[in-house]
């Protein structure tokens, strides 16, 4: 392997482990999660839609605290590390900055990845939770809810018992007791008995969820080219007003794009993430035509290029101070 | 006192030098620009006052909430972080003072950015509502509707009970009560359908409503009544029908003829005297649509008569006061969270705190049953979270309750007054009891705490 | 230097048996930090805690402002807990680092603290017009923290810690950071301080400055203190003896008196000649290279010592005075300070640098 391979690798695995170690990662991933859990029994009521809400607002919420994760710990990654001289200790080793500003990215985007996964897992239980009108499977309720639960207490007991920190640790727990979870759940139905795993799961979800994932790397990477220039606060309030422009694209700027100039260059500069949110579709029943699941993600991957090179740059030409 | 004045003052001084106050002046300033500029109202003058009010300056201070809840929150976690505190406790400083000089310092610089906000959107609000530029009946819509306050009035309640229960009897004599159904859920179905009844208006026939005014407007400013309602229809098609309004001991009566759409809110005025000296007023609606179309006003606010109470100038003033009360309360919470976590974790914590207080209405929905989540039969794992989450609604209810409370600017855009009661009510509770007890938290959480922890 | 027992009122501070240890989330203990140290610090004193990196002298300093509490034993500072808010008009402290306000100018920064002990305004401008002239730093009034050399964040820090002329001085390591001539500035200022009857504690690592202006010192390793006592009779060698010759004495006369030594002896003295140290050196190399005028980097000439610090300590001179009997050039030297305030200063360093070097010669 080469040098530069090496330290990318090893910078990402740095950045992703330091994010996990982080209060608010852990707290963001398990209040999302106990909404998406929580769903279900504030919406049971809702004749025979309550599944659709439960999907919808999970995956609101995943898409929220998803952005709120990616833009905290891009600023903590490297606004917090410039300001604390961290930055610049790394820097004085033979490490191009390139290669560390690209694997500062892959670290977040790996952390990004695993509190989707998570999400999603949980959602994919907790939509199966409420397929039937007023009736809350306890087949699938018990282990989303245990899991959460569990985490919590095996992240002490390590704790406690091996000195090692509680954060990072319950992080790891919840992950792998969300996917037992999912698993157990996966192979019983509502009366617990034995099913071919994933008969009630409805995985179309993975694929709105995976459109979701993009948008999520997409605003990390605004949060991160940002944290080259600016400290948190600003950073954070740059993103949150990108974030809100972005829902509003298609309605403040979109419908002038023809006749204003300004407004059709808004339209392009901002991330529209409309582009993104494919759930309504399922409302109607309408399948999701591959192509454009592939024109999203090339507009993401083009858009997330974009910002990546801008954020390079301003990387490069910046003054780390001692 | 010297003290909590000196950590004000530095409070403020860094929120300016650390440029924080420039970022959110810059917002702000975009938002009361801009926001006007990108979204367009619906063309209608009163649609352009709700923009103002309701949309720019909500968004103002939906910005100014959240910069409030952030900066609180660094307010003495940041002291702690960067160690300041190790220096202003070695001094003879108590705790409180601390917490009450970052406290006054944010709600100081909130009072600034709230004004400079609530007086350009009067500003902007003035200039939208110049006389030249508008019509004859724009300026008495704008005198007698939108620049104005009113008190809302319900139509009387008819006392229901007996008839509910004479009804009841009727069926169980008649026998057609279903078995399986208690008693309680049935007399709750039967008030709910006569409560529907007493506000609905089949086609061909009418409905009446009386009003007990709770004082006489000055004879300048008419009565608006302003209805809502849904159609047995879903086309959305208009209705037509024909309002009179009159009191039983006047010849006087005041009719006019409508074609409305559903769902969208209406006005008509009526003639301030046109009620009884003692303030009773009959209204009556009558369904002449041509087609089969049965409209049913809501029953909570389908029909208000709005009664002139006072200047708009100083019911903008009192809801501007209430949106103050408000940011220096998000300012103690944001500050005591700050006291016990780190920023980023106070910051999540306040965020819980105000989503509750936002769901105030369903948490109270929730407790009062509306919301049936024991109807679901999940079996013991079902039952047992439904009574958890039960109790934990009814604890959450106690506190959120007293706080909860509509957004004063939907509430002014709406035309509606504002009490001094009600501004007095919410200092009482939000500033003197809540952000007390937030205080005094903070103080006994602080004064334990060892400020010099290795970290 | 000064002896204890010169002293009858009550202890400034007194630990016993104090001990701290830090916890886990879970209560049991990690690390003790400070196990079981006992000691009085009196008036007027120099008190030093000497130690390397990690050996509780700044968890003990944390405990006696109450910003850490003890796990056990007993602490009481001016006859108060640490915890009582009154008692802490009374100290000043200088903390490891500058946790001062990035964004405040020194002005600001010492006019808040001033405002923390309640100082009326006039005094207030009074003192910290007197303070900044003596860190000086009368130019950087209006210049804020954050863009400080750490050289002059410590200085201002000192101006804070001294505001309410306190009676107690905490000071945390309070040379670091500092060049050579803010080193020497503020061991004077010490020394000053401490005859006009302040009681310091003083804790550091860099031995040369404790050895300098501490009376007593109490050496910590591992939490608990491994010796303590005046700094003279801990360092006395009993068993050794140092003869100081006059100076330029003809050859012929030394060859005798050697010729005498070595027939007593019966063996060879070792002789050499006796060397200035590093600090007297660099402060006169710097001296001349200015042409005289000896000021610190990023700091204009500094006035002495501010004179609401000696009007109290006029009170006490007659006292201090008394009472240190084997210092009678220090406080010699402070009375010339205090008769020419400011002018005269570069005359003053001069005057004092020559008199430790004499000084340091008549106890070789």
């Amino acid at each position: 392997m080469t040098l530069a391979a090496r330290q990318f690798i090893t910078v990402a695995r740095l950045t992703a482990v330091e994010a996990i170690r982080q209060p608010l990662t852990f707290l963001l991933f398990t209040t999302a999660l106990g909404l998406v859990a929580l769903l279900p029994m504030v919406l049971s009521h809702t004749l025979g839609e309550s599944d659709r809400f439960v999907r919808d607002g999970s995956l609101a919420f995943m898409l929220l605290a998803g952005l709120i994760l990616g833009a905290h710990i891009a600023c903590s990654a490297l606004s917090a590390e410039i300001r604390r001289g961290t930055v610049s200790a790394v820097l004085s080793k033979p490490i191009q900055r390139t290669v560390f500003f690209l694997s500062k990215f892959a670290g977040i985007a790996m952390v990004m990845c695993l509190f989707s996964a998570g999400i999603l897992m949980a959602i994919l239980v907790s939509v199966r939770t409420a397929i039937d009108p007023y009736f809350i499977d306890p087949w699938a309720a018990v282990p989303l809810w245990m899991a959460i639960c569990l985490a919590f207490v095996l992240g002490a007991l390590i704790n406690f018992l091996f000195r090692r920190p509680f954060i990072s640790n319950a992080f790891i727990s919840l992950l792998l007791l969300l996917t037992a979870a999912f698993i157990f759940t996966g192979m019983v139905d509502q009366e617990g008995q034995a099913i071919g795993f994933g008969e009630l799961y409805d995985f179309r979800i993975l694929h709105a969820g995976g459109l979701i994932i993009l948008a999520i790397l997409v605003l990390s990477a605004i949060s991160v080219s940002l944290a080259t220039r600016f400290s948190t606060v600003p950073t954070l309030s740059i993103c949150g007003a990108v974030f809100l422009m972005g829902l509003l694209s298609d309605y403040a700027f979109g419908r002038f794009a023809a006749d204003s100039l300004f407004h059709r260059v808004m339209y392009y500069i901002i991330p529209n993430w409309q582009h993104f949110w494919v759930a309504d579709a399922f409302a109607v029943d309408v399948s999701i035509p591959i192509a454009y699941t592939l024109t999203a993600a090339a507009y993401a991957l083009l858009y997330l290029s974009g910002v990546m090179v801008l954020g390079m740059t301003a990387f490069q030409r910046m003054e780390v101070k001692a | 006192m010297n003290s909590i004045l000196a950590i004000a003052v530095i409070t403020i001084r860094n929120a300016i030098r650390s440029k924080i106050v420039i970022v959110l002046l810059l917002f702000l300033l975009l938002t009361l620009i801009g926001f006007p500029l990108t979204i367009k109202g619906d063309g209608t003058l009163s649609g352009e006052v709700r923009l103002l009010l309701r949309y720019t300056l909500g968004l103002a201070t939906l910005i100014l909430s959240i910069a409030t809840v952030w900066t609180s929150c660094a307010a003495i976690s940041s002291e702690i972080r960067y160690r300041h505190i190790q220096m202003v406790l070695s001094k003879p400083v108590r705790a409180s003072q601390i917490w009450l000089g970052k406290w006054i310092g944010l709600t100081a610089m909130n009072a600034i950015l709230l004004s400079i906000c609530v007086i350009s959107t009067y500003g902007a609000l003035r200039w939208t509502t110049q006389q030249e530029k508008l019509t004859e009946e724009e300026i008495e819509e704008l005198r007698t509707e939108i620049l104005a306050a009113h008190v809302p009035v319900k139509p009387r309640t008819v006392d229901l009970d007996r008839e509910i229960i004479r009804q009841y009897h009727a069926s169980r004599v008649r026998g057609d009560l279903p078995d399986n159904m208690p008693s309680h859920e049935i007399l709750s179905a039967i008030e709910r359908d006569l409560r529907a009844r007493a506000y609905s208006v089949p086609a061909g026939s009418s409905n009446r409503w009386i009003f007990d005014l709770p004082h006489l407007p000055p004879p300048d400013r008419p009565l608006v009544l302003q209805y809502r309602f849904s159609s047995s229809v879903m086309d959305m098609g208009p209705v037509r029908g024909v309002w009179t309004a009159w009191h039983p001991e006047s010849p006087r009566r005041h009719s006019e003829t409508v074609e409305v759409t559903p769902r969208t809110l209406h006005s008509i005025t009526l003639p301030s005297d046109l009620a009884s000296e003692e303030g009773t007023l009959t209204i009556e609606f009558e369904n002449t649509s041509e087609r089969r179309t049965t409209i049913l006003f809501n029953p909570d606010d389908g029909l208000r008569l709005m009664v002139y109470k006072g200047d708009f100038t100083v019911n903008y003033l009192k809801a501007s006061l209430l949106i103050f009360i408000h940011l220096a309360f998000l300012g103690a919470i944001g500050t005591t969270a700050g006291a016990f976590f780190s920023i980023p974790v106070a910051a999540l914590t306040s965020f819980y705190a105000l989503v509750l207080l936002h769901a105030g209405r369903v948490i109270g929905g929730i407790v009062e049953g509306d919301m049936a989540l024991e109807h679901s039969d999940a079996g013991w794992a079902g039952h047992a979270l439904a009574s958890a989450t039960r109790m934990i609604h009814e604890g959450l209810n106690v506190v959120v309750q007293p706080v909860y409370a509509a957004n004063p600017l939907s509430i002014v855009a709406a035309g509606e007054w504002i009490g001094w009661g009600e501004v007095g009510y919410m200092f009482t509770v939000k500033i003197v009891a809540y952000s007390g007890v937030l205080m005094a938290l903070s103080i006994w959480h602080l004064s334990r705490k060892e400020v010099a922890l290795p970290s | 230097m000064n002896n204890e027992t010169s002293y009858g009122s009550p202890p400034v501070a007194s630990a016993h048996e104090l001990v701290k240890i830090f916890r886990d989330f879970w209560r049991r203990p990690k690390v003790k930090a400070v196990n079981g140290i006992t000691f009085d610090i009196l008036r007027g004193e120099v008190f030093g805690l000497l130690g390397p990196n990690g050996s509780g002298k700044s968890t003990t300093i944390k405990m006696m402002l109450g910003l850490l509490h003890p796990t056990s034993g007993h602490l009481r500072i001016l006859n108060h807990s640490p915890r009582d808010v009154k008692t802490k008009s009374r100290m000043g402290y200088l903390p490891e680092e500058s946790y001062l306000y990035p964004y405040l100018s020194s002005e600001e920064t010492l006019q808040f603290f001033g405002r923390l002990f309640n100082l009326g305004r006039r005094e207030r401008m009074e003192r910290i017009d007197q303070l900044l002239e003596m860190i000086g730093m009368q130019h950087a009034r209006h210049r804020v923290v954050g863009e400080f050399s750490k050289g002059m964040a410590r200085r201002l820090g000192l101006a804070q810690a001294l505001l309410n002329d306190p009676d107690l001085i905490i000071l945390d390591e309070p040379t670091s950071g500092l060049d050579p001539l803010g080193c020497r500035q503020i061991k004077d200022l010490i020394r000053t301080l401490a005859d006009r009857g302040k009681t310091i504690l003083l804790s550091s690592h860099l031995l040369a400055d404790v050895e300098d202006v501490c009376d007593r010192i109490a050496i910590l390793y591992d939490g608990k203190i491994q010796a303590m006592g005046p700094i003279n009779e801990l360092l006395e060698q009993k068993s050794r003896y140092r003869v100081t010759l006059p100076e330029e004495l003809p050859p012929d006369k030394l060859k005798h008196i050697l010729a005498e030594v070595r027939n007593a002896l019966g063996d060879e003295p070792d002789i050499d000649h006796p060397r200035m140290d590093l600090e007297q050196f660099f402060l006169e190399i710097i001296e001349k290279a200015r042409g005289g005028e000896l000021v610190p980097t990023g700091t204009t000439p500094s006035h002495g010592i501010a004179s609401y610090l000696t009007k109290n300590a006029q009170k006490l001179s007659g006292a201090t005075l008394q009472n240190s009997p084997d210092h009678p050039d220090k406080t010699g030297h402070i009375d010339s300070l205090k008769e020419t305030p400011g002018s005269d200063n570069n005359a003053n360093l001069r005057e004092r640098v020559q008199k430790d070097r004499d000084d340091a010669s008549g106890h070789e």
